[in-house]
């Protein structure tokens, strides 16, 4: 592997020997080697930013609206009534539910709208010190 | 000689070297230092920006929650007056047909009077209005006696066919 490297390295036509372009390539590598091991103490910066979460409960997305109840043959006036009763409370709970998921939603958008600005902000202070 | 002429290239060329690259890494580090700061500025932003994010929809869900207590509370209460209304039905015909009796009875004897022949005819006006407003006070009375006695009454399939729409 090695000769085969520096075979390649030492083609091109020279004035040195071939052995001695072989020496050369040898070097080469060797300084590339060590760069490279050098680049690896460099210090990480946060070069991506975490973007931001909308955390919303899972068990209120996983909250479902109730069907309206079932109207079996037979029922008096009385019971059609304390079945608009059922019907009216799920209604009321789907239409609060949905009401907060469209504010939860709402608040998310706000936040990322805001935080996407103060990224803007830095971004424009960087470019401005340059 | 020549040795000497190389060696003092060779340490000028080092020196340049140096100084160059000492002036770049200069550039290099302040770049460095810049990016770092921005860096622990956006992650700071990001901690801040999702704390209050996490509180308000925390705030949210839990108005929600209270709602939705109330509302189970609401729907209780409106089942357990729905009971008591019919288990008190029969009790509320019977107090309700005995008024309409009582005013009935009330609206004859003012009509007797209005139609005597000693009434003044003021008195004859305030009788007559009299009666009007117990005769609306019975029918009302019969209203509800009706719709007391219909929650019993088995609802005709073809009334609801329309409630259920597509449902069962």
């Amino acid at each position: 592997m090695s000769h085969q490297l520096c075979r390649v390295l030492a083609r091109p036509p020279s004035s040195l020997p071939r052995r001695a372009g072989c020496q050369f390539a040898k070097r080469c590598v060797a300084a590339l080697l060590i760069c490279a091991g050098l680049a690896a103490c460099a210090p990480t910066l946060p070069v991506i930013v975490k973007p931001l979460d909308c955390p919303v409960p899972a068990d209120l997305l996983a909250q479902r609206c109730d069907a309206p109840k079932p109207v079996p043959d037979g029922i008096n006036y009385a019971d059609v009534i304390s079945l608009g009763i059922d019907d009216r409370q799920a209604l009321r709970a789907c239409a609060a539910h949905d009401r907060l998921l469209a504010n939860l939603i709402s608040e998310c958008q706000q936040a990322i709208r805001a935080y996407n600005a103060t990224l803007q902000e830095l971004n424009d202070k960087i470019a401005n010190k340059r | 000689m020549n040795s000497l002429v190389v060696l003092i290239v060779m340490v000028l060329a080092a020196a340049a070297g140096w100084y160059g690259g000492s002036h770049a890494g200069h550039d290099a580090l302040q770049a460095l230092a810049k990016a770092k700061e921005v860096g622990e500025q956006a992650q700071a932003a990001q901690a801040l920006a999702t704390q209050g994010l996490t509180q308000r929809l925390a705030s949210l869900s839990a108005d929600y929650e209270q709602g939705r207590q109330k509302l189970a509370a609401e729907h209780t209460q409106a089942q357990s007056a729905l009971s008591a209304a019919l288990a008190g039905r029969d009790q509320r015909i019977a107090e309700l047909s005995r008024a309409r009796s009582g005013k009935q009875a009330e609206i004859q004897t003012l009509r007797q009077a209005a139609d005597s022949t000693s009434t003044t005819p003021d008195d004859r006006q305030r009788l007559l209005a009299d009666i009007a407003r117990l005769e609306k006070v019975v029918a009302d009375q019969q209203v509800q006696v009706a719709g007391l006695e219909c929650a019993k009454v088995v609802v005709p399939a073809e009334l609801l066919a329309p409630l259920r729409g597509s449902q069962p």
